[in-house]
């Protein structure tokens, strides 16, 4: 129910029949009887005077009623009066209608007499006001229709509708000016249109076209509503609106249409402001909803009332002051004081109660227009505007830092919950640091749990934003603890999705396998978009960016555990197929499949192979197909060429040749950011293009577009710091072989040119370029090539070390660089020291010096961080070698261990060259005298025996047999021999067959002993084999010394071991001088040769050889002479 | 009982109007007086003030004018006269101009009441104020919060009102903008800053959004602010925000402007043009994709066209782009 007390229409009409002048029991005295009662609360006594005059004046038989007949509608009118002040309305109505059902009363004569006494009832006479009766009729429905609430009568809404027909009934008399002087006098029409305007709204089926149509008419009129019924219309107006949110804006549109009725004087304003802030409240919750559903002009219309409503609130501080000047000023005046402004009237005691009412609420830190600011901000933050909302609590922490909100617990301060909400403004606003300052300064016991989960929640997103992700890995676990109760909620998913994404962040690839499978698993996406609360598109997002960190970890760790690569692919499957119209991270899975395949190949079995390379194929035919002009489109097409030119089907390799150009072509249309494509292409079309022809082309055609291949490299694709440049300088200088000298000269002058630049890009950006030990290694066997063809000579020793220490470009500090161009001429003078050892072995001897004192050199030069992993490599080598030669066991030791610090440098930094440092490190552990480094030696030697590649593998058997013939352990040595055997290694398999003989001839394994050298000794050309082979079975005959047994004559006789021994020396002596080998030998081979040679001269010596020699040779004489004969 | 109260509030209310209209035949001002807790409260027309607290009324019995202090009555209450009262019924329905007029008229008619409090002269004063502000007519106001009347005989509240409005006028016609923050200050840090009410304070936020602002070029305002202007741009957006919701929907026109100016300054900010120059239908993804002060310069834009009523060629354009974030939450 809502209250109407339209007190200043009441007053009107009532203050009209009130003051009478009259003799006791004549029509005068009655009146004043009827008020005397009226003011003694006896309103039945009252009624029953009435009802006594009216009968004595309607008795159609008494003199008196005859002559008095014309009082009689004064008392109906009294009467309607008395009911209506006592709130018995239906009673007031039927008096009021009474003067409208009777005939008689609207004969014009009875009026004009009741009229005629002027001296009679405050000169206005015995007037009926029967035009005013009509109005109370519409008044008297209109509070039925409405009820009371403190009167506690329930309203009828029926009653509204014949409410609206007095009222208009009435309203047109008005306007006719069809009524009396003192309704005109009371400028009654815009207060009339404002009644049925509520009227209207407030039936039961609101009618808000004939509202608007009274609204604008209460507009119109010039004089202000009455105090009461402007406020209790913008109740009913609040009450409508807030009932049928659609029709929100009635409320600003009823205060800006009556600006006079609403301009609150200090009295009005601290009496009536605070009843807007609720409504105020409410109009704001209506703008949220309606943002929500997407009604933009009804959220308009109900933020315009939100603010009109705010601006009505007082400001408490400001009243309170206010009120305290009046206060003081009227204290103790119970007269109405007259607020003609306002339209409103008020006494000292009124401004007292409402100054204590301030007062409190200043004292308890509830000031209103704190609530209006932050109500205001509420409704800017919906609308999306920050900054206003960022003011409105900025204004609240600066004005009102203390302010409290009312709870059941009483007075709760805000302060926090202000500075929260400020600091996530300033977060949206980009004031990031502000805001973390300030979230600093929020006291979390005092935040609700939602708010301190918030607060978790930023600052994981902050620190996720500013990358430090070791801290966001933390705070994400204590997300997910605090969310976890509900699985629905998008944070409880962030929570683990950051988890997952930290990991991958600080590459811990085996936690992002683990935390990312576990929501997988979980299903953690699917159960919070089933909740409804995580939107799909959040979702997406995070599933496919989870599995993607999933796929990438396992790419990582595939490099040293290729059983992660199936994993990988089963990652890129289901990715596809869970997402199979995702756009943003699926063209990077569908590479990252396609780069996986390549990199599998069905794990070197042929048909497994087939398989990969064929998905490969597909999964390249569908990104092609799905985003043609996608930034990795020209990766993509590279790959599917490269995929075709290494296929097993010849017929398929010219469309791979074909394929790569049109990567050329798309990466080139990307500009600058596809150069690197389009150069990998063009190198590997300069690299496999001289191999394959294409269709109706002949050899020519295909070098010379090959050739074309470098040519648009150099022109179009080359750029510092460009991977492929340093491989494509052999393409060129190899070319340029085939030209001429200036061709050759150019294409050096080029070389030098990007080997510089490349040397240098890498210095500046301290990057290590791995391809420039092989392409400096490469320019130093081509420019000799070159050299020589086109200048009729070799270059000198001299040239060549003259050449790598001057050359052009390399920075002084550019120690990398320069460690590379040492080791060039190093191993230029290598070469010649190979050289020379097959002619003059002082000379070679002298030469292994200076590349002794070369590498020492580089030693003191270069730190190991100087040098790339393969210098150290090599240096660590030198070392071993040089620590092998070295007789002195603590000189070894130091030379091992220097070795040593070049292997770890390798290894640390990781890379290429990595087993081979292992393996250089293994060997020289193993020349150290520390039992515990030989058995790292050994355990090392044994994981890199588990390698795959027999190049690792092979070194490593070799050196766990070394290692083992070094401690005596013969039967180990054998055994690492075997397994070397039994693995077919053909990486140094004779230097191992010498060891595998060594290894089980001093394990006692004589007979298979002798099996392996004597397989060696048969291979008699390679001197360098064979010639120990052979000396290793002269002596294992000579030691076993086996005598002769048989007769020769039966044909038993089995030589003696001694005279095996010899004579296995002099047939491999015979044999190879015979060939004329010993003239071709190098040093080595010839001190091994010597060898024999002197061994067999010593055996030779023996006199039982001597003698069972001579027997042989006796009896193959008589043999013979038995036979001629 | 409501009956007794409804019929005995009318009579008083007539009664009132009926002893009022007698001395209102006299040339003067109505006041309640009651002289001291012996005598009835009784009306009778106040010719004038003579200084602070002093009046002068004509005296029927007597035949003489005579003097009083008001502070020495028990009780004395000016009532608002007609003309005031037609003058603050024109500010409140922002009909500014003719306020603007009327309220000069009572300020000059009333003068001679200065001094007494409640008296219609001052506070046409004070509400000239609040007019030139609304009307942003800062040179008025310059000439007004400086010729202010008898400031000393004021409430501290409405001292600061005259004080604040001086710092407003100041700033916005030139004023130095090291002493408009210097006063801001001031009164800000002063213990009766609570004294200063909603729109005094959004007053000074202008002030100081106003010179913190005019530190920019108007080229740059007009297109890109450069990057060394960044932070003060920045300063003035958020100080102009502050002007705008430290009223709470009171009296707009100046918190309006503000808005204004903020709108301006952020749709100039690095990147918001040039995002709007896209084109295209906005939806979640280019809205979520834009750069903060492209969302928040086209809600300021969209909230100051559809809701404070406000519009340029500039906003209209801005408010175009608005996307509606909240459909479709729950």
């Amino acid at each position: 129910m809502i209250k109407y007390s339209t007190a200043a229409a009441v007053l009107t009409m009532a203050a009209l029949s009130a003051p009478m002048v009259c003799q006791a029991q004549d029509p005068a005295t009655a009146a004043k009887q009827v008020q005397a009662l009226v003011s003694q609360k006896k309103v039945a006594d009252a009624i029953a005077l009435c009802d006594k005059m009216i009968k004595t004046y309607s008795s159609s038989k008494s003199r008196l009623a005859a002559q008095f007949a014309h009082y009689e509608p004064y008392f109906h009118w009294q009467k309607g009066n008395i009911y209506f002040a006592a709130k018995q309305y239906e009673e007031a109505y039927n008096a009021f209608n009474t003067l409208h059902t009777e005939p008689r009363f609207q004969d014009q004569k009875l009026r004009n007499r009741a009229l005629a006494e002027k001296n009679m009832n405050n000169g206005n006479g015995f007037e009926p006001f029967l035009t005013a009766s009509k109005f109370y009729m519409a008044y008297s429905r209109f509070q039925q229709a409405t009820g009371d609430t403190k009167a506690k009568i329930a309203g009828d809404p029926s009653k509204f509708a014949p409410a609206i027909k007095d009222m208009e009934e009435y309203l047109a008399l008005y306007q006719s000016g069809k009524v009396s002087k003192m309704e005109k006098s009371q400028k009654m029409d815009g207060k009339l249109c404002f009644m049925l305007l509520q009227a209207y709204l407030l039936k039961p089926e609101p009618d808000f076209k004939k509202a608007a149509e009274y609204l604008e008419k209460s507009r119109t009129a010039k004089a202000a509503l009455p105090d009461d019924m402007a406020m209790g219309g913008l109740a009913t107006i609040l009450k409508v609106a807030i009932e049928n949110p659609e029709h929100v804006g009635w409320v600003y549109k009823v205060v800006r249409s009556n600006p006079q009725s609403f301009a609150l004087g200090p009295v009005r304003l601290a009496r009536y402001g605070t009843q807007f802030f609720n409504p105020a409240l409410q109009s704001s919750k209506v703008v949220s909803a309606s943002l929500k559903a997407g009604k933009l002009e009804q959220a308009n219309e109900a933020a315009k009332t939100t603010y009109e409503l705010l601006g009505l609130t007082p400001e408490v501080e400001e009243t309170r002051r206010e009120l305290y000047g009046m206060y003081t000023q009227l204290k103790g005046y119970k007269g109405a004081v007259p607020d003609p402004a306002a339209g409103a009237s008020y006494n000292g005691n009124d401004c007292a109660a409402l100054f204590k009412n301030y007062d409190k609420l200043g004292k308890s830190k509830t000031q209103l227009e704190a609530y209006c600011i932050l109500t205001g901000a509420g409704v800017a933050q919906q609308y999306g505007s920050m900054r206003m909302a960022k003011a409105g609590y900025q204004i609240l922490l600066d004005r009102y830092p203390g302010l409290n909100q009312n709870t059941k617990e009483g007075p709760q301060s805000m302060k926090d919950k202000n500075i929260f909400q400020l600091a996530q403004l300033c977060r949206a606003t980009g004031e990031e640091e502000r805001a973390v300052a300030l979230e600093g300064k929020v006291d979390m016991g005092k935040m609700g749990e939602g708010g301190k989960n918030t607060l978790i929640i930023n600052k994981m997103a902050r620190l996720t934003k500013e990358g430090n992700w070791a801290e966001a890995a933390n705070v994400a676990v204590e997300v997910v603890k605090a969310t976890q109760e509900d699985k629905t909620s998008p944070n409880y998913v962030a929570g683990r999705f950051v988890q997952v994404a930290a990991a991958y962040k600080l590459q811990k690839w085996e936690d992002v396998i683990r935390l990312g499978e576990g929501i997988l698993a979980d299903d953690v996406f699917g159960v919070a978009l089933n909740g409804g609360k995580l939107k799909e598109a959040a979702a997406t997002t995070q599933e496919t960016q989870c599995r993607y960190f999933i796929i990438d970890a396992h790419q990582r760790l595939s490099r040293n555990d290729e059983t992660h690569l199936d994993k990988l692919l089963e990652g890129v499957t289901a990715f596809i197929a869970k997402f199979p119209n995702e756009s943003t991270l699926q063209p990077t899975v569908y590479y990252q499949g396609i780069n996986t395949l390549l990199q599998r190949q069905g794990g070197g079995k042929p048909e497994a192979m087939a398989k990969d390379m064929e998905q490969a194929l597909a999964y390249c035919a569908a990104f092609v197909e799905k985003w043609p002009k996608h930034d990795l489109a020209p990766q993509v097409i590279m790959l599917n060429g490269n995929i075709l030119i290494n296929s097993e089907d010849e017929a398929r390799k010219p469309e791979g040749i074909l394929t790569l150009q049109n990567a050329v072509e798309a990466a080139l249309e990307q500009g600058e950011k596809g150069k690197n494509v389009a150069a990998n292409a063009l190198y590997m079309l300069s690299s496999y293009g001289r191999e394959i022809l294409l269709e109706g082309e002949n050899d020519a055609a295909m070098d010379a577009r090959a050739k074309a291949y470098v040519d648009r490299y150099w022109a179009e694709a080359d750029f510092e710091g460009c991977v492929y440049s340093l491989k494509m300088v052999s393409h060129l200088l190899n070319d340029s072989l085939e030209k001429d000298k200036a061709a050759f000269d150019s294409a050096v002058a080029k070389a030098q040119e990007v080997i510089a630049r490349e040397a240098n890009y890498g210095l500046a950006n301290n990057s290590v370029n791995e391809d420039m030990e092989a392409t400096i290694n490469g320019y130093a066997t081509t420019y000799a090539d070159g050299y020589k063809q086109f200048n009729g000579e070799e270059l000198t020793l001299e040239q060549k070390t003259e050449h790598f220490k001057n050359f052009p470009g390399i920075a002084a500090e550019d120690k990398y660089t320069r460690s590379i161009l040492r080791m060039a001429m190093l191993t230029a003078m290598s070469q010649a020291q190979v050289k020379l050892a097959k002619t003059d072995k002082d000379a070679a001897a002298r030469m292994q010096d200076d590349i002794g004192k070369a590498f020492r050199e580089m030693t003191r030069e270069f730190q190991p961080n100087d040098l790339s992993n393969f210098i150290c490599v090599q240096v660590g080598n030198y070392e071993v070698e040089y620590a092998r030669r070295l007789n002195n066991q603590a000189m070894r030791d130091e030379e091992a261990n220097a070795a040593i610090t070049y292997f770890d440098q390798a290894i640390s930094r990781g890379g290429e060259y990595i087993a081979e440092a292992k393996l250089g490190k293994a060997g020289a552990l193993g020349l150290t005298s520390d039992k515990a480094k030989q058995a790292e030696s050994a355990q090392m030697f044994e994981e890199l025996a588990a390698n795959r590649d027999p190049n690792i593998a092979g070194p490593a058997l070799m050196g766990i047999t070394k290692l083992h013939l070094a401690t005596g352990n013969y039967a180990e040595a054998a055994k690492a021999a075997k397994r070397y055997e039994d693995a077919g290694i053909r990486v140094g398999r004779k230097d191992m067959q010498l060891l595998y003989g060594e290894a089980l001839a001093r394990s006692g394994d004589l007979e298979n002993a002798l099996a392996v050298y004597t397989n060696l000794y048969q291979d008699m050309g390679n001197v360098a084999y064979s010639a120990p082979a052979c000396k290793a079975l002269m002596d294992l005959y000579w030691q076993r010394n086996n005598p002769a047994t048989g007769d020769r004559l039966q044909g038993n006789f089995k030589s003696s071991d001694r005279w095996r021994a010899w004579n296995t020396g002099q047939v491999y002596v015979s044999k190879i001088r015979q060939s004329k080998l010993e003239t071709k030998m190098t040093p080595d081979d010839r001190d091994k040769w010597n060898e024999v040679v002197t061994t067999l001269g010593q055996y030779a010596a023996d006199a039982a050889v001597q003698r069972e020699d001579k027997e042989g040779q006796d009896f193959r004489k008589q043999v013979g002479s038995r036979k001629k004969k | 009982m409501k009956l007794r109260n409804i019929f005995a509030v009318g009579l008083a209310a007539l009664a009132g109007l009926s002893q009022a209209q007698e001395p209102a035949k006299q040339q003067g001002l109505v006041a309640i007086v009651q002289v001291n807790e012996k005598s009835k409260p009784g009306k009778l027309v106040v010719k004038s003030a003579s200084g602070k607290d002093t009046f002068v009324y004509y005296d029927r019995g007597t035949e003489q004018d005579v003097q009083r202090n008001a502070s020495k009555m028990k009780l004395f209450f000016l009532q608002t006269p007609e003309d005031m009262v037609e003058a603050e019924h024109a500010l409140a329905a922002g009909d500014l101009d003719q306020a603007a007029t009327k309220l000069a008229a009572v300020k000059d008619k009333y003068k001679g009441y200065l001094g007494l409090d409640r008296n219609p002269a001052e506070r046409a004063a004070l509400l000239e104020l609040d007019c030139a502000a609304r009307r942003k007519d800062f040179e008025s106001l310059k000439r007004l919060a400086g010729t202010f009347p008898h400031t000393d005989w004021l409430s501290d509240q409405d001292k600061r009102k005259v004080m604040s409005a001086r710092v407003l006028a100041k700033a916005c016609t030139g004023g130095a903008a090291a002493e408009v923050e210097t006063e801001v200050k001031t009164l800000l840090e002063d213990k009766g800053a609570a004294m200063i009410n909603g729109n005094c304070y959004g007053w000074l936020q202008y002030a100081l959004a106003h010179v913190t602002a005019a530190a920019i070029p108007a080229e740059e305002i007009a297109g890109t602010i450069s990057e060394g202007n960044l932070a003060t741009a920045n300063k003035a957006i958020d100080l102009y925000c502050q002007a705008g919701a430290s009223s709470h929907g009171r009296e707009m026109e100046l918190p309006v402007d503000a808005m204004t100016r903020a709108q301006a300054l952020l749709w100039a900010m690095p990147g918001v043009k040039e995002y709007a120059a896209k084109g295209g239908a906005m939806d979640a993804g280019k809205w979520g994709a834009a750069p903060a002060n492209f969302r928040d310069a086209v809600a300021l834009a969209y909230m100051l066209k559809n809701i404070f009523g406000a519009g340029n060629e500039a906003i209209d354009a801005a408010a175009k782009l608005y996307f509606n974030t909240q459909a479709g939450k729950e």
